[in-house]
């Protein structure tokens, strides 16, 4: 009863789209009313920096998802990428030049991998599950080898003052989430690029009878995964200016996962927006930082966190009529 | 006894979020009888169906079963024998054919199932049907007809009084249909009420006894089905004077567009295909389910690899080998199963018209305004109901989802169209709009048309020339005054004049 009646007054007030943003204030609000330190200004800015990591993924992993995939290597390939920028960056050297070429590089890089699982899934005709599980567990070994199980670790003041930068009094990661998001937003809404990826996702068979090329643009979709992947892993190293073999990029697949299912992505395809993604990773990000605040045991803060995202979801699904 | 009213349905009004889709509508069903639901798309035939078999809540009126009054839902008015076959299937594919039609009815004895007992049931009601089909074999095997008579085994096993069958025949051939046909007569005279909805009027004038005509929501006639004539039926479902259905015929010119020469296909469902269209003609493909139309088409548009043989354009060979090819040179196709492969549902209707013309609105960013105002061009064009163009195309109806599939080709800019059963599930206005849309797209723009059906009054209405297809091959041509209905079943079957055809 409770859910019918929740239904009617979702649908008189039709703020469907803009319900996430309402979730996001009310949980922040929420926040503010347990601990009101969670409010100060400085806490928001270092909530929204924490984000941009995984936020960044999330946006490319929507991409994925929307065409009907799933990508569960962008943590370890978040790794892999990490220590390649940094390894290129020690060896060309302390300067701009270099640490620019390195950037370049690790960018290419990414691309490839992503169009290499890319073409496994399509051409291959291997579910993206099993690819991508498969990358996962290749990129992080490969990692583990090169270390030893250890750190990779860089003294370029070049490189590392970057992912501590500020620019227009905000730190640099989130203008780049923010920036990001808006080239996202424009490549998924506004392009045909786009249009293709909702058109595979929602029906294949449609798509390829509507002359679409629809193993390509599946294809891209990780190559646009892998772009968001190195893009996190420049800005994450440089800050950390170090990568943890085992540790660095554990977990974010199932955040960014969490992030875009929140910002009402569909895991069969065919739905999901950037904007949703956005406000979805920020709502992960406030409920991390909330059940340090509010002083949640460690070990139970995952289940605050699982059961917060269901919930998130059930609201989704209520809208839905 | 007969005259005993089993289900009937007082003042049933229905309303979807505020807008009245029924209007107090009375019906009543005796027992041993068959009945036709007919209107339009829209018009309330499913809505009324659905209640009257639990699946919908009336918003008001008063359902009775027996004279009894009932507050139905599905499981109750399934143990009441009132059993609804609905338009999409709903069979689960990665089951084999005998656990669909024992799902949720599985024979069993301390908790094991009985399968020899399930399979050998299955294989009696398919012989019953005449359907060659292994009661093992998994559904997702099966051709859509042969899903669709699972379908109607899978209702038909279970005890039933009444049984509510929405569009059984769309995805049948002729063949099937005179099975099924049979099967509801012997039902009828076991004591079963059967309700029948269909756009094909024909079929309602040869098996109902009754019939109901509904428009915009209201029920417009009921009475005896011989008191009217099909033309009659098809009047009082649009409420107004039915001009011809089919459009006057167009005249080809001499100039051949497109020319096959030995096409054989690579999974051997064809062999040897050679054939010409010429320019403004209307070239039909008739034949059984399985004779290879649909292959042929799609390896004609390059969806399908082709083994040998050659595809000439305007007398010059093409090398098709994708969607994206074809649709460069200029060969637009409608495929014949509009829901999975002709729109999609869950983007919004202008999406679907612009889908496969992207460049056309774009450098690097799409001219979202452009786009609706081509939409909306079509709209006025082909009269498509939507109230926007941003409407989901699953909210449209099936008329209207199938010319905005038409716009997507037509805005191609395409010369050659192959239509592959363009009036499937689309109700008679709809249809007259089609025929009337490629009418004006031959006098207008000087396009081609090759048409893929397999209900032959369409056939022979539009057809210039027909070429029949039997199990791959190409059995026999027929042009002008010898294309009728006589000459299309013995070529397509194989069977001489003085044989025996039942169908």
């Amino acid at each position: 009863m409770i859910l019918i009646a929740a239904k009617k007054t979702f649908r008189s007030i039709n703020l469907s789209k803009y319900l996430i943003v309402f979730i996001l204030i009310g949980l922040m609000v929420f926040s503010g009313i347990l601990s009101p330190a969670f409010l100060k200004p400085r806490n928001i800015l270092n909530i929204f920096w924490q984000t941009s990591y995984v936020g960044i993924i999330a946006i490319g992993i929507t991409f994925v998802m929307i065409a009907g995939g799933i990508d569960l290597s962008v943590g370890s390939m978040l790794a892999l990428l990490g220590a390649v920028a940094i390894q290129l960056v020690n060896k060309f050297g302390d300067r701009t030049s270099s640490v620019i070429l390195s950037i370049l590089i690790t960018y290419a890089m990414a691309m490839l991998l992503g169009f290499g699982i890319g073409l496994l899934t399509t051409k291959g005709r291997i579910p993206a599950f099993v690819t991508t599980l498969g990358g996962m567990a290749i990129y992080r070994s490969l990692v583990l080898n090169f270390a030893n199980g250890g750190v990779y670790m860089t003294m370029s003041q070049k490189y590392t003052s970057m992912g501590m930068k500020f620019v227009l009094g905000l730190p640099l990661p989130m203008l780049v989430f923010i920036i990001y998001a808006v080239v996202a937003y424009i490549l998924l809404d506004k392009t045909k690029f786009g249009r293709h990826v909702f058109a595979v996702g929602a029906n294949e068979t449609a798509a390829m009878y509507s002359a679409i090329n629809v193993d390509m643009v599946r294809t891209w979709t990780y190559v646009v995964s892998g772009i968001s992947v190195a893009t996190s892993a420049i800005l994450l190293s440089s800050m950390m200016s170090a990568v943890s073999s085992s540790s660095t990029g554990n977990g974010f697949e199932l955040d960014a996962i969490a992030a875009a299912v929140i910002g009402g992505t569909s895991l069969s395809g065919g739905k999901g927006s950037v904007f949703g993604t956005f406000f979805g990773a920020l709502i992960l990000g406030v409920i991390n930082n909330m059940l340090v605040m509010l002083n949640v045991a460690v070990y139970l803060q995952g289940t605050v966190k699982g059961l917060i995202i269901i919930g998130a979801v059930i609201l989704q699904n209520l809208r839905r009529e | 006894m007969s005259d005993t009213i089993v289900l009937s349905g007082k003042n049933i009004c229905m309303d979807f979020s505020s807008v009245r889709v029924l209007h107090n509508v009375d019906v009543q069903f005796q027992r041993s009888k068959i009945y036709g639901v007919v209107g339009e798309n829209g018009a309330g035939k499913s809505t009324l169906m659905r209640i009257l078999s639990g699946f919908l809540q009336p918003s008001d009126g008063e359902v009775f079963v027996e004279n009894q009054r009932v507050y139905l839902n599905p499981i109750k008015a399934k143990s009441m024998g009132i059993i609804l076959i609905p338009q999409e299937l709903n069979l689960v594919d990665t089951l084999r054919v005998y656990e669909n039609i024992f799902l949720g009815d599985e024979i069993e004895k301390n908790l094991f199932l009985k399968k020899k007992e399930m399979i050998e049931k299955t294989q009696q009601y398919l012989n019953r049907f005449g359907l060659k089909i292994e009661p093992r074999l998994y559904v997702s095997e099966l051709s859509p007809a042969q899903k669709q008579m699972v379908e109607i085994i899978k209702a038909i096993s279970k005890q039933v009084k009444v049984l509510i069958m929405d569009e059984p025949t769309s995805s049948l051939s002729e063949d099937e249909i005179g099975k099924l046909f049979e099967v509801v007569r012997s039902m009828k005279i076991s004591g079963v009420t059967v309700v029948f909805i269909s756009h094909k009027l024909r079929e309602i004038k040869s098996i109902t006894d009754d019939l109901i005509v509904l428009r915009d929501g209201r029920k417009v006639y009921e009475g005896k089905t011989e008191q009217l004539t099909e033309k009659q039926i098809a009047e009082l479902m649009i409420g107004r004077k039915l001009e011809e259905l089919y459009p006057p015929r167009s005249k080809p010119t001499e100039e051949v567009v497109l020319e096959v020469r030995n096409l054989t296909a690579k999974d051997g469902t064809f062999r040897n295909l050679s054939f010409k269209v010429f320019k403004k003609e209307v070239l039909g493909f008739y034949g059984l389910v399985g004779s290879g139309r649909t292959e042929l088409m799609e390896t004609i548009i390059g969806i399908r690899k082709l083994e040998a043989g050659e595809i000439l354009l305007d007398g010059k060979t093409v090398n098709i080998n994708s969607p994206q090819s074809a649709r460069d040179l200029g060969i637009a196709y409608l495929p014949e199963d509009r829901k999975t492969a002709g729109i999609i549902l869950s983007l919004q209707s202008f999406m679907n018209t612009t889908l496969m013309s992207l460049e056309k609105f774009s450098k690097i960013l799409l001219k979202r305004k452009d786009e609706i105002k081509t939409f909306k061009n079509y709209q006025q064009k082909f009269d498509i109901k939507a109230r926007t163009p941003f409407q989901l195309a699953k909210t449209l109806s099936g008329g209207n989802q199938q010319k905005v599939v038409i716009s997507k080709l037509v805005l191609t800019g395409a010369k050659v169209f192959i239509f592959d059963e363009p009036t499937r599930g689309v109700d008679v206005n709809a249809k007259y709009q089609i025929y009337q849309i490629m009418h004006q797209m031959i006098e207008e723009l000087g396009v081609t048309f090759i048409v893929v059906s397999s209900e032959l009054p369409e056939i022979i209405g539009l057809c210039n020339r027909v070429i029949v297809m039997r199990n791959g091959r190409i059995v026999g041509v027929v042009t002008g005054e010898e294309i009728n209905e006589k000459n299309l079943i013995y070529l397509a079957t194989g069977l001489e004049e003085g044989d025996s055809y039942s169908g």
